[in-house]
């Protein structure tokens, strides 16, 4: 017997997922953090990280920029600019998007280095989380 | 009365604008079913995200947070959200007359405009604008929104600006759209008074989390919360503990929060996502009232091209059988001269 929790990811353009999960690992701005049922109420401010959630036997990733996790009664909601399934992310791009972001911070000269930065953490996150995924099936 | 070939002339213009007003509607139609779905889709994230920035901000105390805090200034800057074409019937000159009426209370207003129209409207009345963003009111994308909130956050955070208002149209539907001001900063937030007034215990808990921001308030906390203690006994012996246990529970959720890093550090994080998720609803609000309104205009305007081609088109039965009249008159009268 094994009891929930809701977890809802939401984006300003849709709802990316909406599930029942046993356990959610997020990776907050200082820190990883672990929610399990039962969790006091809390909320974190999350980092550029693969969010990872637990159902059952099977193990899912989810990118996340920046955002927020709030928990309250068994209820997860993670609020964040974007956030894309692992079916969703488009590998090509994010391959395209970090050799852009490493080019930029490669000569920066008058180009906004923190941006470029970002936007190589979201790629990294990407590949990161689509590499995960293939080894899985692999196996 | 007009000759036959002119009425017909008439008739053939105005079924040529019955057809473009025809089509705009048929366009409008389609766009605003996305505009509403985009609308739609956007509602959980900025209701959720208002939802736990009142939480974490009724946990700091909105008097801590500068950016929460009332401020005794009146300079206002205000975002007033209109659209980039016409042929949408009273939609602008709604929303404008909503904005100028309110403009009116404070003295020192600064504009972010976007949209065509509402730019234009402002600069030929001699407004000097903040900043402008026109070309995508039908179809605004976040991170138009992006911009636009990080440029008011930041002009609120520096303290040059004391209030922050949005003036938009609330889409209600098709037909019934509505201009609305909508304060945004700071952020009024309801509860947070009357949590502070009637602590229950679980402040006494809390209470790590505001060691440093509450130093200089310390004695109200202190007084308040005994107070509290002092009333929870009183309940105690009064009620029975069913109903106590069910307060108890009723409260624990909105009492208790882990805020992490610090409160303080959050609502740095949360206030510019919020400022922007504000924005984003009240750009696709906007596109959504905006189609809409085009719609129904468009709509009546193709009503009213089929009145007039059928007034017109019985002028000129008239006209013509009338001349058809006089021409047998004419024919009979010069065979009756012959004879």
């Amino acid at each position: 017997m094994s009891k929930t929790m809701r977890l809802d990811i939401l984006t300003p353009e849709r709802t990316v997922c909406c599930v029942e999960v046993d356990m959610v690992i997020a990776r907050a701005v200082d820190g990883e953090v672990g929610i399990l049922y039962n969790h006091a109420p809390l909320v974190v401010a999350l980092d550029i990280a693969p969010l990872r959630y637990k159902s059952g036997d099977e193990e899912h990733q989810v990118a996340v920029c920046n955002g927020f996790m709030e928990v309250r009664d068994n209820r997860i909601s993670v609020l964040a600019p974007c956030a894309e399934t692992e079916e969703e992310i488009d590998i090509r791009r994010a391959a395209e998007a970090k050799a852009r972001a490493e080019e930029r911070l490669m000569h920066k000269d008058d180009i906004d280095v923190r941006r470029a930065e970002l936007a190589l953490q979201r790629a990294l996150m990407r590949l990161k989380i689509a590499e995960h995924t293939r080894r899985g099936r692999a196996t | 009365m007009p000759n036959a070939r002119d009425i017909r002339r008439r008739i053939k213009s105005v079924k040529n604008i019955q057809q473009i007003t025809k089509a705009m509607e048929m366009v409008a139609a389609a766009r605003l079913r996305r505009a509403q779905e985009k609308a739609a889709a956007c509602l959980p994230y900025v209701d959720k995200l208002q939802q736990t920035l009142e939480s974490v901000a009724a946990h700091s105390g909105n008097r801590f947070h500068p950016l929460l805090r009332k401020r005794a200034g009146k300079k206002a800057l205000y975002l007033i959200v209109s659209a980039d074409k016409g042929l949408a019937g009273a939609y602008t000159s709604n929303l404008l007359r909503e904005a100028v009426s309110h403009m009116k209370q404070s003295s020192d207003v600064g504009m972010i405009v976007t949209g065509r129209k509402g730019r234009d409207y402002f600069r030929r009345r001699g407004y000097a604008l903040v900043n402008s963003y026109v070309g995508n009111s039908e179809r605004p994308r976040f991170s138009d929104a992006g911009r636009i909130g990080q440029e008011i956050f930041h002009a609120f955070a520096t303290g040059e600006y004391d209030a922050v208002y949005v003036v938009y149209t609330h889409f209600y539907s098709p037909m019934n759209q509505k201009p609305m001001v909508k304060q945004v900063l700071p952020l009024a937030i309801e509860g947070v008074a009357i949590q502070a007034q009637a602590p229950s215990g679980a402040w006494h808990k809390l209470k790590g989390y505001f060691q440093e921001e509450d130093s200089q308030e310390k004695p109200v906390w202190a007084t308040s919360a005994t107070e509290a203690d002092a009333e929870a006994e009183e309940t105690d012996e009064s009620v029975d503990a069913d109903s106590d246990d069910t307060q108890a529970a009723d409260e624990a959720p909105d009492d208790i929060y882990i805020v992490e890093p610090s409160p303080t550090d959050v609502l740095n994080r949360l206030l510019p996502r919020y400022m922007e998720a504000v924005v984003y609803e009240a750009l696709l609000q906007s596109a959504a009232s905006e189609l809409g309104a085009r719609m129904t205009a468009m709509g009546s305007a193709t009503t009213n091209a089929q009145d007039i081609i059928s007034e017109l088109t019985l002028n000129y039965n008239k006209v013509r059988q009338s001349a058809i009249t006089r021409e047998i008159s004419e024919i009979v009268g010069g065979v009756e001269a012959l004879q």
